[in-house]
C-alpha cells in the first residue's frame, strides 16, 4: 500500500461519505415533496393564483366551495408588493392557472390578450347585476367583460379630519378652487392641507387622476386611442389634473416630508390632525380604523370622506385587487366548468356570507349591506351611490396604460419635470405601445 | 512578545473604537430588530428603539410560526441548501482537480466559461423554460439542479487555484504504487482540498439560503416555498401596511439557523481560511 | 512490495490516460453548468432580439429594435449609470472598511473572533430582510436620525427620499450587508505573511504604516482580487436591496438596470426585459476580464 495515511484522512473519507448520503437522501426528501390532494371527494383541483394580501374572507369563502362542491383549490401565492409584475412574468412563463385573481383595470387586463387567453364572462348573470362597475374596468380591449368583479371596487376620494376642518370653520373641500382656498387658511396655521406619499409612490396619482377624472368625460380615453386628440393637446384633461395638483403642490399645501412618507404615515397624519386630508381609496379604510384602535365610532367621530374634483366632485373608481377573478381558457373543460362554477357560488348562494363576514358593501344586486360597516365606510358608499363615477385615467387606453407613471410622479414632486412633459411623455409611451399592439391607425 | 505599556494603551484604544463603531454598524441595526419584533403592531409601526412597553413575544413569533410557515419554509430551505452544497462541493472539486493538472487548451476554455459562470447573473424565463421541457418546472428537485449549475463557479474557480499550486509528488507516488484515479481523489486529494472548500462552504452556503430572486419564480405553491421567499410573502399578507413587528420576527427565526451553523463551524471556516484557501 | 512500472512511465499512454480521466472528473460539473447555466444564457439571446410582449401570440425576431428602444427611452444609459454608481460606491466602502477591520482583527485571539463574528451576523441576514432592516432604520424619524438627534436637535433628513442621498446609502446598505464575509477573507490574506516577518521588521524600526504598506497589503493581492471582482460584480445584479428599499425612487434615482429590467417585464415588455439582462451579461464580462487581468498582474509582481 502506498504511505500510511494520517488518521485526519481517514476522518475525511467518512466525512465525504456522511455528506453524500445527506445529499442523496436531500435531494430524495426534496423530489417526494408533498404532494397536492388530488380531490377529497374526487372532484376536480383547480389551480388558483392568489394575492397574499387576500383577507381572511376570501380565504373562507375558498374553502366554503371546497366543502360544497367536493372540488379542490390549490392556492398559489403571489406577493401583493408587485403583484401585478409577478403574475404577469408568470404568466410569461406559460403557467396557467384555472381560477386567477387579478388587478380589475381594463389596460392591467389587455396586457394578457384576453381575447386568446380569457372565457369571455359577457352574458353571465352577475356581469349584469355588476351594474355600472364595468364601465371602470373589468373588460378587455374589445369590450367583452373578462373578468368577474366580486368584491367592493376601490373608491378614490379625500380622507379628512374632522376635527380640524370644523375648528377653522370649513367645510370638506369637493373642488381644486375649494382646496387651494382652504390650503391657505390652515397654511397660516401651521396645519398641513394635504398629506402625500411619495414613499409609497402610488398614492401620488390620486389628486391628479381624480380632477381629470372628474373632466374627462366618457369618451376621452376612446378618442385618444382612435387619434381623435392627443394625452398631451393644449385641453387635455389629463394636463389639467396635473396643473391643478402642481399648483397645490406649489402652494406649499402637501407636507414636508412628502418623498418618504408612505400612506401609513400619512393615516397617521391626518387621524392625529397634523394633516387635513389625504386622497386614496376606500380599501384603506381598515388602516384608518386600526388607528383608532379598531373603534368604529371613534373613527366616526374623527374621519369623514367626500367625493372630489376638479370642478364638481366625482367618483374616480377602480376595480381593486381583491375579489376580481378571471379565467384563462386551459382547454381542460372539466375544469373550466368547475372554475365557472366557483364564480355562481362566491356571487350566488355564498356571496351574502361573504359581505357579512369581510364586513364590505356588495357590488351585485341582491345582496343586503353589511351591519358591521364603519361610518367611513358608509360615507364611502353614499358617496360611490351619489356618482358620477369615472374610471381610472389610463386604465381604458393601451396594454400598461400610460407606462411609467410613478416614475414620472415621483419626479413631479420634487420638481424634476413638469405637467407639460409629463403627458408628452405618456402620450409617445401610448404611441409606441399601440404601434407594436398594432391598433388601427397608428 | 512583551507586552509594553504602548501595546497595552493601543489595545485598549483600538477596542474602544472597534466597539464604538460597532454600535451604528451592528448594535443598533440589531437591536432595532430584536425589539421591534417583541412589540405590539401599533407600537412597532413607529420603529423607534424603546423597549416594549407591552411584550408581545410569544404572540409575534407564534403567528410567524402558524401564518409564516416557518416550520415548512425552514424544512425546503435545508433540503435545498444541503444537497446543493454537497453536490456542489463534490463535483466542484472534481472538475478542480481535473482542470488543475491537465494543460490542454480544452480544459482551459472550459476552466474559464465555468469561471465566468460565477460572474454572469444567470437568467430567469430561459431557465424556466429549461426545466419545463424536462418537467420539472416549480419543483424543489428542478431549483436545485438550477441552483447547483450555477453556483459551481465558485468553487471550481477557488479550488484550481488551490490545485495548481499543491506540489503533485503524493498523487505520482499513489499512482505508482497503483491506486487508481477515484482512491487519488477521495484519500488524497479531497483532504487536502479541505481549507478552501470550508471557504467556498460558507459563500455558498449563504447564497443559497437566501436566494430569493430565482426561488420566487422556480418554486410554486406555498408549500415549497423557502426561508426568504416566505418572509417576502409574509410580510406582504397583512391587509395594506407591512406589520413590521411580525416582518422583524420572521427576519430573526430566518437568520438563527444559520447564525448557529455560523457559531458552530467557526473556528473550522477561519482555520479554513487562514491555511490559505487564497493562493 | 513491487510493481510493474513501464506502463506508468510510457509518455504517449499517460497522456492518453491524462486527457481520459480529466475528461471523467470534469464532466459532471461541465455538464450542470452546461445544462443549467449555458443553454438559459444561449436561450435569453433569441428573446432578446425579438419582439416578445405578454400579448403576442408568437415570438418573432426584430434585430436591434429592442435596444434602440431601450436606447431612445433614456432606459439602458440611466440604468447603467445607477448600476455602476452603486457597485463604485459598495465596492469602495466594502474594501475600505473590511480592510480597516481585518488589519485590527487579524490575530485569532478570542476576543478578536467575539468582534468577527458580531461583524459577520448582516452576512447571514437575506437581502430582503436587510432592506427591510435599513428602511426602518433610515426613516427620517427613524433610529438612525434619532441617534443624530443628539448632537443635532431635530436631524430629519429622508436619506431614502432625498435623491442626493438615496443612491449612496442604498449601495452602502448593500455593502453593509458583505463586509463581514470580506473581512474574512482579509483576514486569512493577511495572515499568509508570517509573524516572524512582522517581528523582524518592527525590530528594524519599521511602523504600523510601514508593515501595512509592504508586507500586508501586497500579500492581500489575491483577496484583493477575489474581493474586488466579486464584490463589483454582485453589485451588477443588484436589486433585492433596492427594492425592498425604494423601489428604484426616489423619482428614478436608484433604478439601477435590474429594476428597469423588472419595470419592462411588469410592462409586458418581455423582448426588452430581455434585451436588458443581455446588457447585464455583456457589461459583467467587459468588466470583469480587464479587471481580473490587471489584478492578476498585480499578484504575479509581488
Amino acid at each position: 500500500m502506498y504511505q500510511a495515511a494520517p488518521p485526519f484522512r481517514r476522518r475525511s473519507t467518512r466525512f465525504v461519505a456522511i455528506a453524500a448520503t445527506l445529499a442523496v437522501g436531500g435531494a430524495a426528501l426534496a423530489g417526494c415533496s408533498p404532494a397536492s390532494s388530488d380531490g377529497s371527494g374526487g372532484g376536480v383541483t383547480l389551480t388558483v393564483w392568489h394575492n397574499t394580501q387576500d383577507p381572511q374572507a376570501v380565504l373562507d369563502m375558498y374553502s366554503a366551495y371546497e366543502k360544497e362542491s367536493g372540488n379542490t383549490i390549490e392556492l398559489v401565492p403571489i406577493s401583493s408588493d408587485g403583484f401585478e409584475a409577478a403574475e404577469l412574468t408568470k404568466w410569461a412563463t406559460g403557467d396557467r392557472p384555472d381560477i386567477m385573481e387579478m388587478n380589475g383595470g381594463a389596460s392591467v387586463i389587455a396586457q394578457y390578450n384576453p381575447a386568446e387567453n380569457f372565457t369571455p364572462l359577457t352574458d353571465e348573470d352577475f356581469v349584469a347585476r355588476g351594474g355600472d362597475v364595468y364601465t371602470t374596468g373589468g373588460y378587455g380591449p374589445d369590450g367583452e367583460i373578462y373578468t368577474a368583479i366580486v368584491n367592493f371596487p376601490e373608491v378614490w376620494g379625500l380622507y379628512y379630519n374632522k376635527d380640524v376642518l370644523a375648528e377653522h370653520g370649513l367645510q370638506p373641500a369637493t373642488t381644486q378652487a375649494e382646496l387651494l382656498q382652504q390650503c391657505q387658511v390652515l397654511k397660516g396655521a401651521g396645519v398641513t392641507t394635504i398629506a402625500e406619499s411619495g414613499g409609497s409612490q402610488w398614492p401620488l396619482f390620486a389628486i391628479p387622476f381624480t380632477e381629470t377624472t372628474s373632466i374627462m368625460g366618457p369618451d376621452w380615453q376612446t378618442d385618444v386611442l382612435d387619434r381623435t386628440t392627443t394625452i398631451d393637446a393644449p385641453d387635455s384633461p389629463l394636463l389639467t389634473g396635473l396643473e391643478n395638483y402642481k399648483a397645490l403642490l406649489d402652494g406649499g399645501c402637501a407636507n414636508s416630508d412628502i418623498t418618504t412618507a408612505t400612506f401609513e404615515d400619512s393615516v397617521a397624519s391626518v387621524f392625529s390632525g397634523e394633516a387635513a386630508y389625504q386622497a386614496i381609496h376606500s380599501n384603506i379604510e381598515p388602516v384608518y380604523l386600526d388607528q383608532a384602535g379598531g373603534d368604529a365610532a371613534l373613527l366616526g367621530d374623527t374621519i369623514g370622506f367626500t367625493a372630489f374634483g376638479a370642478d364638481a366632485p366625482g367618483v374616480m373608481v377602480q376595480p381593486g385587487v381583491i375579489g376580481v377573478y378571471a379565467l384563462p381558457k386551459t382547454g381542460d373543460s372539466a375544469k373550466e366548468a368547475a372554475a365557472l362554477d366557483f364564480l355562481t357560488f362566491a356571487t350566488g348562494d355564498y356571496y351574502q356570507t361573504y359581505i357579512d363576514e369581510s364586513g364590505t358593501f356588495p357590488i351585485l344586486s341582491g345582496a343586503t349591506d353589511p351591519t358591521t360597516a364603519s361610518p367611513v365606510m358608509k360615507e364611502i358608499k353614499a358617496a360611490y351611490d351619489a356618482g358620477p363615477i369615472g374610471p381610472l385615467p389610463g386604465s381604458g387606453l393601451t396594454p400598461g396604460g400610460f407606462g411609467d407613471l410613478l416614475g414620472a410622479l415621483s419626479k413631479l414632486i420634487v420638481n424634476d419635470i413638469t405637467p407639460q412633459q409629463v403627458v408628452e411623455q405618456f402620450q409617445s409611451h401610448v404611441a409606441s405601445t399601440a404601434k407594436s399592439e398594432g391598433l388601427p391607425g397608428w | 512578545m512583551i507586552l509594553t505599556r504602548r501595546d497595552r494603551v493601543f489595545a485598549v484604544v483600538k477596542y474602544v473604537l472597534l466597539s464604538l463603531f460597532a454600535i451604528p454598524w451592528i448594535v443598533i441595526p440589531i437591536w432595532t430588530v430584536l425589539v421591534n419584533s417583541a412589540k405590539t403592531p401599533a407600537e412597532a409601526a413607529a420603529l423607534g428603539m424603546g423597549l416594549p412597553t407591552q411584550w408581545n413575544v410569544l404572540e409575534n413569533y407564534g403567528i410567524v410560526f402558524t401564518d409564516g410557515d416557518y416550520l415548512v419554509s425552514l424544512f425546503n430551505s435545508i433540503v435545498v441548501t444541503v444537497p446543493t452544497i454537497v453536490a456542489v462541493v463534490l463535483i466542484g472539486a472534481a472538475a478542480a482537480w481535473a482542470f488543475g493538472r491537465s494543460r490542454g487548451w480544452t480544459s482551459k476554455t472550459v476552466f474559464y466559461v465555468i469561471s465566468l459562470s460565477m460572474l454572469i447573473p444567470p437568467t430567469l424565463l430561459p431557465t424556466i423554460f429549461l426545466l419545463q421541457t424536462i418537467q420539472l418546472d416549480g419543483s424543489l428537485p428542478g431549483y436545485i439542479l438550477v441552483m447547483i449549475g450555477t453556483r459551481l463557479g465558485i468553487v471550481v474557480f477557488l479550488a484550481t487555484g488551490f490545485v495548481r499550486a499543491l506540489p503533485d509528488d503524493l498523487e505520482a507516488a499513489a499512482t505508482i504504487d497503483g491506486a487508481n484515479r477515484f482512491q487519488i481523489f477521495t484519500r488524497i486529494v479531497l483532504p487536502l482540498l479541505m481549507p478552501v472548500l470550508f471557504s467556498a462552504t460558507v459563500i455558498l452556503i449563504v447564497f443559497v439560503w437566501s436566494d430569493f430572486f430565482f426561488a420566487q419564480f422556480l418554486l410554486t405553491g406555498s408549500a415549497r416555498q423557502t426561508l426568504p421567499l416566505a418572509l417576502y410573502n409574509f410580510a406582504n399578507s397583512s391587509g395594506q401596511t407591512l406589520r413590521w413587528n411580525l416582518v422583524f420576527a420572521h427576519v430573526v427565526l430566518t437568520a438563527l439557523p444559520l447564525l448557529v451553523a455560523y457559531v458552530f463551524l467557526q473556528r473550522r471556516v477561519m482555520g479554513g481560511l487562514t491555511e490559505g484557501a487564497l493562493r | 512490495m513491487t510493481h510493474e512500472q513501464p506502463a506508468a512511465t510510457d509518455p504517449v499512454r499517460r497522456r492518453r490516460r491524462r486527457a481520459f480521466w480529466v475528461l471523467w472528473f470534469a464532466l459532471p460539473a461541465t455538464s450542470m453548468v452546461g445544462v443549467f447555466f449555458l443553454i438559459p444564457q444561449l436561450l435569453n439571446l433569441r428573446f432578446a432580439f425579438s419582439n416578445w410582449r405578454s400579448t403576442s401570440s408568437s415570438i418573432t425576431f426584430n434585430g436591434l429594435d429592442n435596444l434602440v428602444y431601450l436606447d431612445e427611452s433614456g432606459e439602458l444609459w440611466h440604468g447603467i449609470g445607477v448600476t455602476l454608481m452603486y457597485a463604485v460606491i459598495a465596492m469602495v466602502v466594502q474594501n475600505v472598511v473590511s480592510l480597516l477591520l481585518a488589519y485590527a482583527l487579524r490575530e485569532t485571539t478570542r476576543l478578536n473572533s467575539a468582534y468577527r463574528t458580531i461583524f459577520f451576523i448582516p452576512v447571514l441576514l437575506s437581502p430582503v430582510a436587510a432592506g427591510y432592516v435599513w428602511r426602518g432604520l433610515l426613516a427620517p424619524d427613524g433610529p438612525i436620525n434619532q441617534l443624530i438627534g443628539v448632537v443635532v436637535p431635530g436631524f430629519d433628513w429622508a436619506w431614502l427620499g432625498e435623491p442626493s442621498t438615496a443612491l449612496f446609502c442604498v449601495a452602502f446598505i448593500d455593502a453593509w450587508k458583505w463586509i463581514g464575509l470580506t473581512t474574512l477573507i482579509y483576514i486569512a490574506g493577511m495572515n499568509l505573511v508570517s509573524p516572524e516577518m512582522i517581528e523582524a521588521s518592527t525590530l528594524d524600526g519599521a511602523n504600523a504604516w510601514q508593515r501595512f504598506r509592504h508586507m500586508i497589503f501586497p500579500m492581500l493581492a489575491p483577496a484583493f482580487t477575489y474581493n474586488t471582482v466579486v464584490n463589483l460584480v454582485a453589485a451588477f445584479s443588484a436589486y433585492d436591496v433596492i427594492q425592498a428599499t425604494t423601489a428604484g425612487g426616489p423619482g428614478d434615482a436608484t433604478r439601477a438596470i435590474n429594476i428597469y429590467l423588472r419595470l419592462e417585464w411588469g410592462q409586458g415588455n418581455f423582448g426588452a426585459g430581455s434585451a436588458l439582462s443581455l446588457v447585464v451579461t455583456v457589461l459583467v464580462i467587459a468588466a470583469a476580464i480587464p479587471l481580473i487581468w490587471i489584478l492578476r498582474r498585480r499578484e504575479v509582481a509581488q
